[in-house]
């Protein structure tokens, strides 16, 4: 029998039609969709008994409790502790999935000297005893140099800050910079002499005037952010948003106020205006008059020209914000600057909302237990204050995250032959800018305590106690700066291992028998009198509980001054870049900026908004229609300092007049594009469009 | 004319053949349990119930598949003459090594599924999700999906994927559908913390 090619093709057509009717396609795809979720290099953690542990999440100051389910040792989830004063159960989508930045990608576990040439950068593996003995090297040149050696510490308050000070006590030339909610700390130097840790106190506020920060997009910690949207939409709390986009906090709030972007001051100083000459301000200021000619010249109605709002609007917000008790100016710290911080501070002052419940709370320093450092005036510094091109070395704590440094500051301030030392766990973008990277334990590996959070009213204390042992090769901060200092021959530095300086603090503050104490495992809150010793406290603080101290009345301040940081603030200035078209930053809707993601954020993120991706410029319809640019077209954004290339994208949050720019995707061409202030805060630039 | 209909059909015919018969075969690899266990003479003769070996610890937990512990405290010596039962006295209680069962119902690392919430709580069953295991005399087969890997029972027994009873079926879909039919909340992360 001859089979011919018709007759097989037959066959094959008939197969065919019997494959769609079987489950063979369609049991397969499912399968082998199964089948990609379980490739053999995908860790599978090993089974076993499983567990509950309590400790507290370090990755902010937040400090939220957690309840961590392990299987075997090893942590597998974590939820929070609803019982928690703090965090009262809640999590920000970081902290849930905090347990996996243990594998992260970008995790180093050796020192790393970074080369940076042309623009990119190299990166090769030392031993931990070679990259001490080139920084103790570039601190002895230092020393003949008469340069600076700086620690800059994001999270201060910590025990490891209390080492990092000593450290630059007894080094030459050595300065401690702390960060801070940089706003805060411009309200403190106000004053003429330090009044303590500042705190904004938003629980107790009934009116919040916020310029231009995310309040509903966790800027503050998870719990309070939680319960502050609670209590506005049971109307007991009313916030009004001064900002250029219409975000998603200014979506949320009781009144968007859109003004132009970068006249935050001028509007601040346009309230200030009204609320001396409505005499709603009982504020006695040394410089008062100074003052008075300041904000003389930021009348409502040059102020409204300014920034774009009506008269109303300004005389408005002052009543509302001066005659409701308590209320509160807030402002972010990183993307304004100082004068804009300062002008906003100032109206908490003109009002009398420091101090008070409510408004801006003067908290008690948490005592380290720790020796004192004499010179504290001569060491502590903040970067502004710093010549440019002065430091020679500068370590940088990154272990804890948290550090507001600008990139474009840091490059200001550092000397030619200076030297950038980033303890950080990962190589992200900021220790690419180092010359040195010291691995560090990350959140579940390593001890450390916990201060307070910028949104308190009172001071804290918790500690995050390691479940899991670091990888080989990883240096607690610590140590670090105990192997650098013995090298550097500082000799009066605190020695022992975190564990035993931490637990001598919680001992020094049982012994002060204040505040009250959390206990995760009972869920209860008793006072630190009422502990039957030491170690109960430290039971209680290692295993997710906390310390929280009384609050304290403030009854006197010292005199401050108002008119410190408003030298350079000129409004015909203000007015002459009007009707230009500028260039703003702009924080992209997205996670993935910050490379320290875990892969289950997509879980509750959009995996688009995961994703990195080129550079966008967004423009409001009315001005790409005006300027010819259609969504999605190929354009060059042209400044008096350069160029760079992105795509247009249509977005009707963005002011018209306003280009908007990711500061995320590609910030050194970002920055090298715009015009900056001396405190090396961005300002808006003019610009002008052409399509490619 | 008439030959050339039936090499369409043929061809059909074939296809159905081994997309029926041949591929659900070749699809599950088939694995004998290491001993085999009665659930029926625990429960009937030995006068057991579910809850002596599958418990609930003290803070809530699950068991799960009881330890080797939970067999030596009756089975430190060989009862009877069943050669099942000498198995597992010589190869397991005596060595102190855990009988390594293969899991009907394990669901893959990334699910998480409290036991407590379901029977404590929601008032479940055990049969609604594992059908009348409890009563059988032997343990069938462990039939393993050469390609998810995952166990016959977490698909369903049905090639199809039609159900024949709640416990076909352990995947993901079960899951919603009678999370979606008692109105209970189905986020993401109530599963895959």
């Amino acid at each position: 029998m001859n089979i011919t090619r018709r007759e097989i093709l037959r066959f094959v057509g008939g197969s065919a039609l019997g494959l769609l009717l079987t489950p063979i396609p369609w049991k397969a795809l499912d399968d082998s969709a199964v089948w990609t979720q379980n490739w053999p290099w995908i860790p599978e953690p090993r089974r076993g008994d499983i567990s509950f542990k309590l400790t507290t999440c370090s990755l902010c100051p937040a400090a939220c409790g957690m309840r961590v389910r392990c299987v075997g040792n090893q942590p597998v989830s974590l939820s929070g502790i609803q019982t928690h004063p703090l965090s009262q159960g809640a999590l920000c989508p970081m902290g849930i999935v905090a347990h996996h930045l243990r594998y992260h990608p970008a995790r180093v576990s050796r020192p790393l000297r970074i080369i940076q040439k042309n623009g990119s950068s190299r990166s090769t593996a030392m031993t931990f005893d070679e990259a001490l003995d080139d920084i103790s090297f570039a601190m002895k040149d230092a020393r003949v140099s008469s340069q600076t050696i700086a620690v800059v510490d994001g999270r201060p308050g910590r025990t490891a800050s209390h080492l990092f000070r000593q450290f630059a006590a007894q080094v030459p030339y050595g300065r401690y910079i702390s960060y801070s909610e940089v706003s805060l700390d411009v309200l403190g130097s106000m004053f003429e002499k330090p009044i303590g840790p500042l705190g904004y106190d938003l629980d107790h506020a009934q009116v919040i005037v916020s310029f231009g920060v995310p309040l509903c997009d966790c800027w503050g910690t998870p719990a309070r952010t939680a319960r502050y949207l609670g209590k506005k939409f049971e109307g007991k709390q009313k916030l009004l948003q001064i900002e250029a986009y219409r975000s998603r906090t200014s979506e949320m709030a009781d009144r968007w106020i859109p003004i132009r972007p970068g006249t935050d001051a001028a509007f601040a100083l346009g309230m200030a205006h009204v609320i001396l000459k409505e005499k709603l301000s009982q504020a006695k200021s040394k410089d008062l008059s100074e003052f008075e000619s300041i904000v003389s010249t930021f009348s409502p109605s040059v102020v409204a020209e300014v920034c774009g709002v009506s008269e109303d609007t300004i005389v408005e917000t002052a009543r509302v914000f001066s005659m409701s008790k308590p209320s509160v100016a807030v402002i972010d710290g990183l993307t304004n600057s100082r004068e804009a911080q300062a002008a906003v501070m100032i109206l908490n002052l003109l009002v009398g909302n420091v101090g008070w419940k409510g408004g801006v709370a003067v908290r008690r320093e948490v005592p380290t237990g720790l020796a004192d450092i004499k010179n504290t005036e001569s060491i502590n510094s903040n970067m502004y204050s710093i010549p440019d091109h002065s430091i020679r070395v500068m370590l940088i704590d990154e272990s804890l995250s948290g550090c507001q440094l600008s990139d474009t500051l840091l490059q200001k301030k550092l000397a030619e032959n200076g030297i950038v030392v980033s303890l950080s766990p990962f190589v992200t973008e900021r220790p690419f800018c180092a010359q040195y990277v010291i691995p560090t334990p990350v959140f579940l590996e390593s001890l450390t305590d916990l201060s307070s959070p910028h949104d308190s009213e009172s001071s804290s204390m918790s500690i995050s106690f390691p479940l899991v042992p670091s990888p080989t090769g990883v240096v607690d901060p610590i140590y670090f700066i105990q192997r650098l200092a013995s090298a550097a021959g500082v000799v009066n530095i605190e020695s022992g291992t975190m564990e035993e300086l931490v637990k001598r603090r919680a001992g020094v503050l049982y012994g002060e028998k204040r505040g009250t104490v959390f206990n995760a495992s009972t869920g209860q809150l008793s006072g630190v009198r009422n502990l039957l010793s030491t170690d109960d406290m430290w039971n209680a603080l290692i295993t997710g509980g906390c310390w929280i101290d009384s609050a304290e009345i403030v009854k006197s301040f010292p005199a401050f001054r108002l008119s410190a940081f408003l030298s350079k603030v000129d409004i015909n200035k203000l007015q002459s870049g009007k009707n230009q078209l500028v260039l703003v930053p702009f924080i992209e809707k997205t996670v993935y900026s910050n490379s320290e993601i875990s892969p289950l954020m997509s879980k509750v993120g959009q995996e688009s908004g995961l994703r990195p991706f080129g550079c966008r410029a967004y423009l409001n319809p009315t001005t790409a229609e005006v300027i010819g640019i259609h969504e999605g077209c190929r354009i060059v954004l042209q400044t008096n300092k350069g160029s760079m290339e992105a795509e247009a994208r249509y977005d009707a949050s963005i002011m018209p007049g306003i280009v908007g720019v990711s500061n995320t995707t590609h910030p050194q061409n970002f920055i090298a594009l715009c015009e900056m202030n001396d405190n090396a805060a961005i300002c808006p630039t003019p610009v002008k469009i052409q399509k490619v | 004319m008439k030959f050339q209909f039936l090499w369409f059909l043929a061809g059909l015919c074939v296809m159905l053949f081994v997309g029926w018969v041949v591929f659900p075969y070749l699809l599950y690899e088939r694995k004998e349990e290491p001993l085999q266990f009665s659930h029926k003479i625990h429960n009937e003769t030995a006068g057991m119930s579910c809850e002596n070996c599958h418990a609930f610890k003290d803070d809530g937990r699950f068991t799960g598949i009881p330890t080797l512990s939970k067999c030596r405290e009756c089975h430190t010596d060989i009862i009877g003459t069943s050669p099942q039962e000498k198995k597992l006295v010589e190869e397991y209680v005596k060595q102190n090594r855990e009988i390594p069962w293969l899991v009907y119902a394990r669901q893959p690392q990334n699910t998480y599924f409290s036991h407590a919430s379901h029977v404590k709580l929601a008032n479940i069953s055990c049969d609604h999700c594992h059908g009348p295991h409890g009563t059988t005399d032997s343990l069938r087969a462990y039939e393993r999906n050469r390609i998810s890997g995952y166990s016959r029972d977490i698909g369903g027994s049905s090639i199809t994927g039609i159900k024949s009873a709640s416990w076909d079926g352990m995947n993901m879909n079960d899951c919603a559908d009678c999370h979606n039919k008692h109105n209970i909340p189905n986020t993401c992360l109530k599963c895959h913390k």
